[in-house]
């Protein structure tokens, strides 16, 4: 009983914690935005700076107070960890079950179907990423290349800017269907996986598991080890070929002034 | 009086820095070691600024005694017309081959201070197949950002458009001194760009484990190469393995198995695997056997083609023990 208290004060301390964070941060990036958007360019002063900030800084505060008091919370009211639950995933589950089932197919052939939508959906993101990333090189190899952007807000932008704005939303359709399919994916190795349990279960299917194979580890590592010795002095090489062609001074002549573009002067 | 005494005692055992926690402050000081530059706003021009710091660090941080190795890259690129870079290949390759990404979760300022702020208590995202899917974000990034914008248009991408390092420690850093008072007027668009992808980093820092290690570090990604062969490291013993799942269970990070390209080394799979298959490299030369982190004491029952463990003594559980600072 004092553990199920205990869970519920810190979670809904930490549920009130979370949105007045997202709060905070929303209002540091509003106040960055008042700071820059009136004139555009030049309007960040001293002044300027530390009278938007000063302006959140009683929240700014609140929030590390109330930080603090998540902290104390915690310790006033510990809860046990919860264990972690072991999980095997879907592919090895699979790989055992086929493994067991003698033939490895079930006998109405619905594994082998699922098999194939995982291929088919595979495929299909497959192609729909590399759609995606030849129309991104396209866009950044295109030197004439120009993006529909609002001109009279982003007044400051250029050639590279305009690309990246065109690149962002082939990037996340491309990024949402990889995710889709991962998710479809696993769902048909659940479906298969179901589907291999049953079958194990009719009688006379059931084979004994194959013990696992030892892996062969010595050839492993002789390959590693010879992997690692060439990249090694490739490496060396390398470096000694930087120092002897002024790289290394080109890093330390970067490094000792200031990186306009780093710190987002441009 | 001694109840609370007590309490704070149990607290501090439980909770006091791990190795790895001190390690990552002492590499996070040396990194920055320039205190006197936070006061005189003015960045380090020493020699060791010849010389890359494995983690990422922005080298116009007014503490920074090296070079960050992601903006000394894209600046070699930048210059890849004339001049081969060959410096920064083979540094970054020595690095990737000791340590390879042992250095995110060992080395790096910017791991150190997410897995900081991820410790403020709220609820928080687990990983899950779209996180897997968005870690290779980092990879599409290191190919546009790092590779092809340098290369082609002489722009370091990354450190112009994305980096957190560059805003925090260069562009706070350095411009908040009132030295450099005078450089404030020429921020403009980029920086309130910058700024703004730095407050959504560090808020979603708080909620999400390593956000920017796991979905936006071009470094964890070309570090994350070299992760069958670095000399540094957990190791996974496949002939010991069960495939129980434990230690991908335990992991924060978006693993496959321990040790892939997403593994940063932590060590946190080593305490609960239950049939001690996750050993650090090199632990036979360098580590007595009572410095290994003990594995839990468990018992593997397989249960129709899964495997679960039971534990033997669910009071001496490790999991349920020191939470890993």
């Amino acid at each position: 009983m004092r553990e199920e208290k205990a869970r519920k004060i810190r979670w809904i301390y930490g549920i009130c914690l979370s949105v007045y964070t997202f709060i905070v941060g929303a209002l540091f990036i509003v106040q960055t935005w008042r700071i820059f958007l009136p004139g555009g360019k030049g309007n960040y002063t001293a002044a300027s700076i530390a009278e938007k900030f000063s302006e959140i800084a009683l929240p700014v505060w609140l929030w590390v107070a109330a930080v603090v008091i998540g902290g104390a919370l915690a310790i006033a009211f510990p809860i046990s960890k919860t264990k972690p639950k072991a999980y095997v995933t879907t592919q090895i589950q699979l790989e055992r079950l086929g493994a067991r089932l003698l033939g490895g197919e079930d006998s109405d052939g619905k594994a082998k179907k699922e098999r194939k939508f995982r291929i088919a959906l595979g495929i299909a993101c497959a192609i729909a990423c590399a759609v995606a990333a030849c129309v991104a090189l396209f866009i950044m190899l295109d030197k004439s290349y120009v993006a529909k952007v609002d001109r009279e807000f982003f007044s400051g932008t250029n050639a590279v800017v305009d690309r990246l704005f065109s690149l962002v939303p082939w990037g996340l359709a491309a990024f949402a269907l990889a995710i889709a399919a991962a998710y479809l994916i696993e769902g048909s190795r659940r479906r298969e996986v179901q589907i291999l349990k049953a079958e194990l279960a009719k009688e006379g299917k059931i084979a004994k598991a194959p013990a696992k194979p030892k892996t062969e580890q010595v050839e492993n590592r002789r390959l590693v080890l010879i992997v690692r010795i060439v990249l090694a002095a490739v490496a060396l090489m390398l470096v000694v070929v930087g120092i002897v062609n002024g790289g290394m001074s080109e890093v330390f002549k970067k490094a000792i002034n200031i990186c306009t573009q780093c710190i987002g002067l441009g | 009086m001694k109840k609370f005494f007590a309490k704070i005692k149990t607290w501090w055992k439980n909770h006091k820095p791990t190795k790895r926690r001190v390690v990552q402050l002492y590499a996070a000081l040396l990194t920055n070691a320039n205190i006197k530059g936070f006061f005189n706003g003015r960045i380090y021009q020493g020699a060791t600024k010849n010389l890359c710091v494995p983690g990422l660090n922005c080298y116009s941080c007014p503490g920074a005694i090296g070079a960050c190795p992601l903006g000394s890259l894209q600046n070699a690129l930048m210059e890849s017309s004339t001049r081969l870079p060959a410096y920064i290949f083979g540094i970054i390759i020595l690095f990737g081959l000791l340590l390879g990404r042992t250095i995110c979760g060992w080395l790096c300022p910017v791991g150190l201070g997410q897995e900081l702020l991820y410790k403020i208590k709220t609820p928080k995202l687990k990983k899950s197949k779209a996180t897997r899917v968005l870690s290779y974000l980092k990879y599409v990034l290191l190919v546009a950002l790092v590779v092809i914008l340098p290369i082609l248009f002489t722009v370091p991408g990354f450190c112009e458009f994305i980096c957190p390092a560059g805003t925090l420690e260069g562009g706070v850093g350095l411009l908040g001194n009132k030295a450099n008072e005078g450089s404030l007027g020429m921020l403009g668009p980029l920086f309130t760009w910058k700024f703004t992808l730095l407050v959504l980093i560090i808020v979603g820092s708080i909620f999400v484990f390593r956000l920017f290690c796991r979905f936006l570090c071009p470094l964890g990604a070309l570090y994350g190469f070299f992760c069958r062969l670095a000399l540094l490291g957990v190791k996974l013993d496949k002939n010991k393995c069960t495939d129980c799942g434990l230690c991908v269970s335990v992991c924060k990070m978006d693993i496959k198995r321990v040790g892939d390209h997403e593994c940063v080394h932590c060590g946190d799979c080593i305490a609960v695997c239950p049939t001690k298959a996750i050993t650090w490299k090199g632990s036979k030369l360098f580590l007595r056997g009572d410095n290994v982190e003990t594995p839990a004491t468990t018992d593997i029952k397989p249960i129709s083609g899964m495997v679960q463990p039971v534990a033997k003594d669910e009071a001496k559980a490790t999991v349920e023990g020191k939470d890993n600072a």
